[in-house]
């Protein structure tokens, strides 16, 4: 796992796209969490090709600005599989602004982590590590549960 | 105020029985089951003509005592029958359900009775816990989270995964959704402080039972104010009161019908597995330590002649401030049907004009 800092200008993916160039990385699995949640959508619509997955936590990227409306109307051009995660403690977020992500994202997969305010991967590291990691490894076909429910072998 | 009828089956043994929970199934008779879901229906058709407001039924397990183990089957063939009462599900045990199947079989009875569904989700009574082999220690959790997640599958419009603590989904999407939008009018059922705070914080109604007026007056008052901390006040219908009653021509004659009633906990278990639930089942009061009921039939509170029953009814309104009293008229289990029918009669006539204006 790498972690980048918030870049100032989330308008601007080609320098964070430099970045992960110059560390040697092509294709890669990108996470936004809450305000760095747009860089990472700038960046996923910037290198299609290169982003293969994208995981949006609590993301805190559409609703106001006119430049929040631009990257609103391009969610639909998405085409990374996005795993898009909200805790159910979070009224931080009016509904209506919520909903926009799995409304426009056309591959997204909306998952509400129980118990889990806006920091999920802090309130719930279990959950969050959980599902992540099942939709990192599968996407999309995470859906398809595989626990077990045998008891006696 | 408003008035409900619980309804439970009411079964009449051909032969005695233990009283001992679970009931041996093999003592079960099926003519007499069948006779006492057509009784009920014609019991109920007369509870609607009398001009109750709901008739309530409940999740119960393994006994005749209340012969409904699945509510939603009840309710679907009340409602089936009845067209102008609402039908009240008090309601699913939420810990042992699935709840997205729950938020999907009520979103379907909402639809087929029309939208005269109210729901109540609940704990269940301790030993419902033994049903499905659930372990009590986390039967409080689950009825949270499920309780959560029935709400979430009713008002979310798209494709979602729950990833709970003790429930994990990856797609839910349910159809039908009720009829009433958002959902029906809902019920967080118990008296405790989590069940009163989970009601106030999803905006929904408080339901307590059988306790005395002082008792559960102590939940529902818990209960407004922790709605007023959430920034909101309940409407007298959003409390409701389960509770016996026995109504008579006279007080002499209510309190010899009581007297003649068995003094029993209504789901006996051994007294081994009775004291280890104990243990592992903590009940509360808005928050104070409740004891279990170990021994001892639960109180009747409202009881005697239509005069005395109509002040009980205002003193209730005072001390519980409930604008629906579910009511279980004669005591449930009771195998006599003749004076259960007097009973409505009598209350139809000399209490619920009365009362209705409260």
């Amino acid at each position: 796992v790498v972690a980048l800092e918030a870049p100032a200008h989330p308008g601007d993916p080609a320098a964070l796209a430099r970045a992960i160039g110059a560390l040697g990385i092509d294709a890669f699995d990108l996470m936004g969490t809450s305000a760095t949640a747009a860089a990472a959508l700038e960046l996923a619509l910037h290198e299609p090709a290169r982003v293969r997955s994208l995981v949006l936590e609590a993301p805190a990227a559409l609703g106001g600005t006119e430049r929040e409306a631009r990257l609103e109307r391009r969610l639909p051009d998405l085409a990374a599989p996005t795993l898009v995660l909200w805790g159910t403690a979070d009224e931080a977020m009016p509904a209506a602004v919520r909903r926009v992500y799995a409304e426009l994202i056309p591959g997204a997969h909306l998952v509400f982590v129980y118990a889990a305010a806006r920091a999920i991967g802090a309130d719930r590291p279990e959950a969050f590590a959980g599902v992540v990691a099942d939709f990192l490894e599968r996407r999309e076909a995470f859906v398809i549960s595989r626990a077990p429910t045998l008891i006696h072998p | 105020v408003k008035v409900s009828f619980f309804e439970t089956g009411r079964y009449r043994s051909p032969r005695p029985l233990p009283t001992e929970w679970p009931v041996p199934s093999g003592m079960y008779d099926p003519d007499a089951g069948a006779r006492a879901y057509r009784d009920m229906l014609e019991r109920l058709e007369c509870v609607e003509e009398i001009g109750f407001d709901w008739i309530s039924v409940s999740e119960h397990h393994y006994s005749p005592r209340i012969l409904s183990p699945s509510p939603v089957v009840s309710a679907a063939f009340i409602a089936a029958r009845l067209h102008r009462i609402t039908i009240a599900l008090l309601g699913p045990i939420v810990p042992h359900s699935n709840p997205v199947q729950v938020a999907e079989e009520l979103a379907m009875l909402d639809t087929l009775a029309q939208g005269r569904l109210v729901v109540g989700l609940l704990r269940g009574t301790t030993n419902e816990s033994l049903t499905y082999d659930l372990n009590p220690a986390e039967a409080r959790e689950r009825t949270d989270e499920g309780m959560e997640l029935i709400l979430r599958a009713w008002t979310e419009p798209r494709p979602f995964g729950w990833q709970g603590r003790h429930f994990q989904y990856r797609t839910i999407s349910i159809w039908p959704r009720p009829l009433q939008q958002p959902h029906p009018p809902t019920y967080a059922l118990g008296t405790s402080r989590e069940s009163c705070e989970f009601a106030a914080r999803h905006r929904l109604g408080c339901g307590v039972s059988y306790g005395s007026f002082e008792a559960v007056g102590k939940a529902t008052r818990y209960y407004r104010e922790q709605c007023a901390r959430y920034g909101w006040q309940p409407s007298p219908e959003q409390i409701v009161y389960r509770a016996n009653m026995i109504v008579a021509e006279t007080d002499a004659e209510a309190h010899e019908i009581l007297s003649q009633q068995p003094n029993r906990a209504p789901f006996t278990m051994r007294p081994g597995v009775r004291d280890a639930m104990a243990t592992l089942d903590a009940r509360n009061i808005a928050g104070e330590a409740r004891a279990p009921v170990l021994s001892g039939a639960l109180p009747t509170t409202f009881i005697g002649s239509p005069d005395t029953v109509v002040e009980q009814v205002r003193r209730c309104q005072d001390v519980v401030g409930a604008g629906v009293l579910d009511l279980s008229l004669y005591p449930p289990g009771s195998a006599e049907l003749e004076p259960l029918m007097r009973a409505l009669e009598l209350f139809g006539k000399k209490v619920l004009p009365r009362i209705r204006e409260m």
